[in-house]
């Protein structure tokens, strides 16, 4: 039940219906969300929902635990295994496989025994947001930032919230539990907003990304050698957008379902292909991620508080593992290392040059322009099956081979309205929201049904699955 | 309501969801209404249910995120199905657990008749579930492929093929007949290929696994067609974007093992002929054979160019009872597969399916080594199964009709210039669907098209073309079978369960193009299955029933026969299952004879102590006493002879039973000293009247517990004859009673004194007289059929007035004989014997069973003796344990079949009128 589905529209209306039936009763909003979120889980498979409530009676016992002592030392012992058991649960299932498929090719040639027989673990949807945002609370425990005192109910939906259990976005303890005790509200204005990003979130989705994706990503990433120079050109610029519109799309509407019950949660885009800079892009890009890699890992790693050479390890070390966070693909580490690179260029530039107060149009148009080429050529690793496949999709890019008849008009059009977007001001975005929330309750009907028939007509004629579901 | 009191923001989701199914239902245009498939023909509540409920909970999908391994696919050409284990029920299981058949009025001429009884069973499963689907048979359409001057086909597509099958079937062939079969996905895994090929090879003989990779091609499916290969392999394929050049011929995948030694094994029991597929190249490595972990040989890849590759084959044989091959590299190595045959003549079928194959794929392949692949492997037929992609492809105007149409042409030129003898049979793609934002599946385009144009080049090409699409169902039939679970979420890979139907219908299509081009070797219409059951076993069925339903009953059923019976592996197969379901009264009787290991298994034994002899009616003249088994032990005096049942059970008080004693008193001759379990019985009482000639004489004594012992010692001054001894519990249930002679005919029996067989048999008490003869008259050239029907018709009646029994008439075994130079036909008289006894057994009264139906029909002798484990005795008679038990399983499950339909008030297959 993927939430661009009308499965899933079906099942907030029930939800939303419930929720706010009982809303004044703590205990009663508390089971509708629980049912509500375990019921939408288990329809994806139910098998992992064991893994999750193991995990969370263990990071649950040792957040009592460091509440309990006071010796510092304790709680920091108690904080190490809850980051260990979740990432050993990420390990196991993610990343063991990969790890065992390198060993064999690094070790079985000097005669290292090696397991030959794949693992075959079927890795959890939504694992790495999952063990994300549990290291998240615990940390943040820790350090003093989050109460201690929930119940061990509230930790449980904390985890497995069905807005973003699949995907995220990363929510802090702060931006989610702290709130579950609060009698919800929601204003019509409140309302009318959310309803309204889910819309934005579904024509995102179904007509911008799906349409780039199955009109010209799919097939020219699919046979380069079948196609020209600049199609595959086109091709990687469009899958650029598509997995902007893709991700933005889902976390739309799971920011739009969460305001529906009264929660509020973090932006995780800011039109990222307008950044000047890499760093700057990493700051309008997945943005719950990248504060979480700042936050828990590269703050701790040292920041930017140490030697100039160490930060640019920092920089790296997050990057990479940033990239290996997003599959059990050492490809995903190699477009890490390549942003990493980039990062500590513009990290270098900056020490070198100094921060530009008033950079200047042209200046601000070359930094656009170089860091959208950055992203493009390293999504083409992103996307591609292995390096090989990636390889020859660059080798193709560049072999000068003439013609673009295979991108459609349709796909022009669309890559089009995503650039278009993708630049116009928020305000745009702003004033449309207002409007709708503005419009009496029949027409704003009446406006949903006709954006349905909208996206009905304009969108793939298969649906595709989020891009970031796999990770 | 707090709900719509949210705000308005409740009221908007209500009035948004009822303007939306307003419009869907109005009578708008289509392009108006948000969820047109509302509109559709069809109670609303259920399409309502489908869009609002996750598929997973309506049972239609399983409930998983878009891909097998809970991780999305990368979109793009449709990828592997997912592994599944629905393995066919394994047609030994049908012993220990025979399920009612599918009541499926099935047609003749389907293409059924020659299947065994236990696939047969499954067969009729699967014609339930065509119906069910709307699936169809479809003829092969057989096209030509040489044409006379006067533009008459002289031979049609499938002829090489069917000429080959019909040598098989004559035992004029000494040589495999190979099939290789190209094609995608569908067959990855070996699905629906594994069931032709299984069918196949139990029609005509199997002749080996065939065609193997190294290791598996891909990280998912099954490893069926493939060794067990160690990790380090660099796998190559033709369906890779940067796929193996120069190198690969229809094969397909290139394993090498560049860095370091790598390894592969393959399950070879059966195998005597192994052939490794490898690329001889300059500065190549070398590749050990060993077998059982001894080195057989070692095969040098080194080429004899010094520049160029050249596909290259190594052929070996494998000793006799070798269970693994191991191939283990030496140095850089390519190897492409292994072909395992057992070298005997029968059914070798290859089966290559390559993830996103396609015919551009498969042309891909360096024409050379395609063509020195096909040629060594000498197809009779090479089925070409792609289309599904190129469909894909086409919906998605990522290539077109015309280019389509080229690639097919070109392959089948291709396959038919390498290889000029082989037939070619081009396959249409299946139905498939696609997924709309709203969820729904509806019909994808582009199989029909591609179909259509598969077909044209087919039939220019001179090979023979089966339309899979029609026969799958026509359009929108994906849909259906997604909704029966017979197809993947993916809406273009069947399931288990459908690519199973879909290799029936192949099967099917095969076996009737065999059939258009083949006479029978045999005129008969020999149907499988038991026939007029529900007319002439009633009583027996209601007996049935009613011990089902609790009632404390026995039922009897004696066994008559030849060797078949007399062996016991046949009645002990089939008195395991009944006991077990309708409970054991007992071993029954056991004849008067020299000690037998075939009694071994069901734990009873016999001893003969003194001067014996053991006489039997076969050349006896008419009218002899003979125990039920039409032989008697004859003890000189003093001689002492011992039954014993239940040898090593253990000691135990119950249950009682009775313990019968028959034996032939002579006039004036002393009673015996008989003793059972060590004690004395007393001796007889003294009767009305002395015996005037020789009688039968049943002498029963109470018994309590499972283990007993009966001996029987001549007196000192005269001899004893005794028949036999039976063995009964008070408990309800079956007893099953195995008399059969070996090399006994029907005349023998009727020969047999008739006062002492009915007085015998009467104390039997059987409900049901089981009658196996037919397999020894068939070997009588002289035989005359119209005497044996007459004859044997009488003495049933006889038997059933005697014992007020209900009879079922069992046909003769396939029984073959083989002339001087080896070569096996049928017996002389089998022809006559098979067209007889149906007629018998409706004469009679009778049920009817024929064993070479069930069998497999014509020389399924041949093919039972050459399978692994043997079932068919090299004799061409007799079957060995292992083929007497599947047999038993086959009738059990029959018989238990016509019991199920007759609790149901199911008519069964009436006996066919000859």
């Amino acid at each position: 039940m993927l939430s661009h589905s009308l499965q899933y529209l079906v099942f907030v209306i029930a939800v939303f219906a419930l929720y706010w039936a009982v809303h004044r009763q703590y205990w009663a909003r508390m089971a509708v969300l629980l049912v509500a979120s375990t019921y939408f889980y288990a329809v994806f498979t139910p098998f992992p929902l064991l893994i999750f409530l193991v995990g969370v009676t263990v990071d649950h016992l040792l957040v009592k635990g460091m509440a309990r002592v006071r010796s510092q030392g304790a709680r920091k012992a108690l904080v190490t295994l809850s980051v260990v058991s979740n990432l050993g649960l990420l390990a196991g299932f993610k990343y063991l496989e990969l790890l065992r498929q390198t060993a064999v090719s690094l070790l079985a040639p000097l005669g290292v025994e090696v397991r030959t027989e794949p693992f075959s673990l079927l890795l959890p949807v939504g694992l790495s947001f999952y063990v994300f945002q549990a290291i998240s609370y615990t940390v943040d425990v820790y350090r003093g930032k989050a109460s201690a005192e929930h119940s061990f109910f509230e930790h449980l939906l904390y985890m497995l919230f069905f807005p973003r259990v699949v995907s995220g976005p990363i929510v802090r303890a702060s931006e989610l539990m702290a709130h579950f005790r609060e009698v919800p509200s929601l204003t019509a204005e409140q309302g009318g907003h959310a309803l309204f990003r889910i819309a934005v979130g579904l024509v995102k989705k179904l007509v911008i990304a799906d349409v780039l994706g199955s009109g010209i990503v799919d097939p020219v990433f699919g046979a380069p050698e079948k196609y020209a120079s600049a199609e595959c050109i086109v091709a990687a610029v469009a899958y650029t957008f598509e997995l902007y519109y893709d991700f933005s799309g889902y976390s739309d509407i799971a920011i739009g379902v969460a305001a529906l019950f009264g929660f509020k949660f973090p932006e995780n885009f800011n039109r990222p292909y307008l950044a000047k800079n890499i760093g700057e892009f990493w700051n309008r890009w997945h943005m719950s991620l990248s504060t979480w890699l700042r936050d828990y890992l590269y703050r701790p790693l040292g920041g930017n508080r140490v030697s100039k050479p160490r930060v640019l390890f920092n920089l790296m070390t997050v990057m990479v593992l940033g990239g290996l966070w997003h599959g059990a693909d050492w490809r995903f580490a190699v477009w890490g290392a390549v942003h990493g690179v980039a990062l500590g260029i513009s990290r270098c530039w900056e020490w070198w040059v100094g921060k530009p107060e008033s950079p200047g149009i042209p200046r601000v148009a070359v930094g656009m322009l170089a860091t959208f080429t950055i992203v493009v050529l390293t999504r083409v690793v992103f996307r591609a099956a292995d390096m090989t496949h990636a390889g020859e999709f660059y080798a193709r890019m560049m072999a000068g081979v003439p013609g673009i008849a295979n991108v459609s008009p349709l796909v022009w059009g669309m890559l089009a309205a995503a650039v278009f977007f993708h630049a116009v001001p928020m305000k745009l975005y702003t004033v449309s929201s207002e409007l709708f929330v503005r419009m009496p309750v029949p027409v704003r009907a009446v406006a949903l049904v006709l954006l349905g028939l909208g996206i009905r007509h304009l969108s793939a004629v298969e649906t595709r699955p989020y891009v970031y579901l796999q990770f | 309501m707090d709900f719509l009191k949210a705000r308005s923001t409740g009221l908007t989701l209500v009035l948004t969801v009822a303007l939306a199914l307003g419009l869907s239902l109005a009578p708008v245009p289509e392009a108006l209404s948000p969820i047109p498939s509302l509109r559709r023909a069809g109670p609303v509540g259920p399409k309502l249910t489908a869009l609002v409920l996750p598929a997973s909970l309506t049972g239609k999908r399983p409930a998983r995120p878009p891909s097998d391994t809970m991780v999305a696919d990368a979109p793009g050409a449709p990828a592997l199905p997912p592994e599944e284990e629905d393995e066919a029920p394994d047609a030994g299981a049908a012993l220990a657990d025979a399920p009612a058949l599918p009541a499926v009025p099935t047609k003749p001429g389907i293409g059924l008749e020659e299947l065994s009884a236990p696939t047969l069973a499954r067969a009729l499963e699967l014609e339930s579930l065509r119906e069910r689907m709307g699936a169809q048979h479809v003829d092969i359409e057989l096209n030509c492929r040489k044409a006379g001057a006067d533009g008459a086909c002289l031979e049609d597509g499938l002829a090489p093929f069917t000429r080959a099958l019909a040598e098989l079937r004559a035992d004029t062939r000494r040589t495999p007949v190979r099939v290789v079969h190209l094609g995608d996905s569908l067959i990855a895994s070996d699905y629906i290929t594994d069931t032709v090929r299984d069918r196949l090879q139990e029609r005509f003989g199997a002749g080996g696994k065939g065609f193997l990779f190294i290791t598996r091609p891909a990280s998912a499916g099954r490893w069926t067609r493939s060794g067990r290969g160690s990790d380090g392999w660099v796998i190559e394929r033709l369906v890779d974007t940067k796929w193996p050049r120069d190198r690969v011929g229809w094969t397909g995948v290139a394993f090498s093992s560049s860095g370091g030694s790598q390894s592969t094994r393959y399950d070879v029991e059966g195998s005597r002929v192994a052939e490794l597929f490898f690329l001889a190249q300059p500065a190549s490595g070398s590749v050990a054979l060993s077998v059982d972990g001894k080195t057989l040989q070692r095969v040098q890849t080194r080429g004899f160019s010094k520049t160029k590759s050249e596909a290259a084959f190594a052929r070996v044989n494998l000793p006799e009872g070798a269970k693994t091959l191991s191939l283990t590299t030496s140095g850089k190595v390519e190897l492409h597969g292994v072909s395992l045959e057992t070298g005997a003549p029968g059914v070798v079928y290859d089966t290559v399916g390559l993830l996103g194959g396609m015919a551009e794929v498969y042309l891909r392949a360096q024409p050379a080594a395609f063509r020195a692949q096909l040629r060594q492997r000498k197809p009779s037929m090479v089925v070409l199964m792609v289309g599904g992609n190129e469909a894909f492809f086409y919906s998605r105007d990522r290539t077109t009709l015309d280019e389509v149409r080229q690639q097919m042409k070109d392959l089948v030129a291709r396959v038919r210039a390498n290889v000029p003898d082989a037939a070619c049979l081009v396959m249409s793609p299946i139905d498939a669907g696609v997924r709309t934002m709203s969820g729904e599946a509806i019909p994808r385009r582009g199989s029909k098209e591609v179909g259509d144009i598969f077909r044209e080049e087919a039939r220019a090409g001179g090979c023979a073309f089966w339309d899979a699409y029609t026969a799958m169902g026509g359009e929108g039939s994906a849909l259906r079978w997604l909704d029966e679970g017979l197809m993947l979420e993916d809406l273009v890979h069947p399931r288990a369960k459908g690519s199973d139907l879909l290799g029936h219908l192949l099967d099917l299509a095969l076996q009737r193009a065999f059939a258009k081009s083949h006479a029978p070797l045999v005129p008969v219409s020999d149907t499988p299955g038991l026939q007029g059951a529900d007319a002439a076993l009633v009583k027996t069925f209601s007996r049935m029933s009613r011990r089902e339903a609790g009632e404390a009953l026995r039922l009897g059923i004696s066994q008559l026969g030849a060797s078949h019976t007399a062996s016991h592996y046949f009645t002990d197969a089939v008195r395991e299952v009944l006991a077990k379901r309708f409970g054991d009264a007992g071993r029954g009787f056991i004849a008067a004879g020299k000690p037998s290991q075939r009694l071994d298994a069901a734990r009873v034994a016999r001893e003969l102590e003194g001067d014996w002899t053991v006489e039997d009616a076969l050349e006896a003249p008419a009218g002899g006493l003979w125990g039920l088994t039409g032989v008697r032990a004859v003890g000189a005096p003093g001689a002492k002879l011992r039954i014993q049942f239940c040898k090593g059970c253990p000691d135990a008080k119950t249950p009682s039973g009775r313990l019968d004693l028959y034996t032939l008193d002579m006039p004036g001759a002393a009673a015996p000293d008989i003793t059972v379990d060590g004690e004395p019985m007393p001796p007889d009482a003294p009767l009305p009247e002395p015996l005037a000639a020789p009688t039968v004489r049943v002498r029963s004594f109470p018994v309590s517990g499972p283990a007993h012992t009966v001996q029987v010692a001549a007196p000192a001054n005269g001899g004893v004859t005794v028949l036999g001894a039976s063995l009964e519990h008070d408990t309800p249930g079956v007893v099953l009673d195995a008399l059969g002679l070996p090399g006994a005919t029907a005349f023998n029996l009727r020969d047999m004194d008739a006062a002492a067989v009915d007085t015998q048999l009467t104390s039997r008490r059987p409900d049901l007289l089981v009658f196996w003869y037919g397999t020894n008259e068939a070997n009588k050239a002289d035989l005359d059929a119209a005497e044996l029907r007459r004859d044997y018709t009488a003495l049933i009646g006889r038997l059933r007035k005697a014992t007020n029994a209900e009879c079922l008439l069992v046909g003769p075994t396939d029984r073959l004989a083989q002339d001087a130079n080896g070569r096996w036909s049928e017996a002389p008289a089998l022809a006559p014997v098979l067209n007889t006894l149906p007629q018998v057994a409706k004469d009679a009264g009778c049920a009817y069973w024929s064993a070479r139906a069930a069998m497999g029909g014509e020389r399924s002798m041949l093919r039972w003796q050459r399978t692994q484990p043997a079932l068919g005795h090299p004799d061409g008679v007799h079957l060995t344990p292992e083929g007497y038990a599947r047999l038993a399983g086959a009738f059990v499950r029959d018989f238990l079949a016509a019991y199920e339909a007759h609790k149901k008030g199911q008519p069964t297959a009436r006996v066919e009128d000859n």
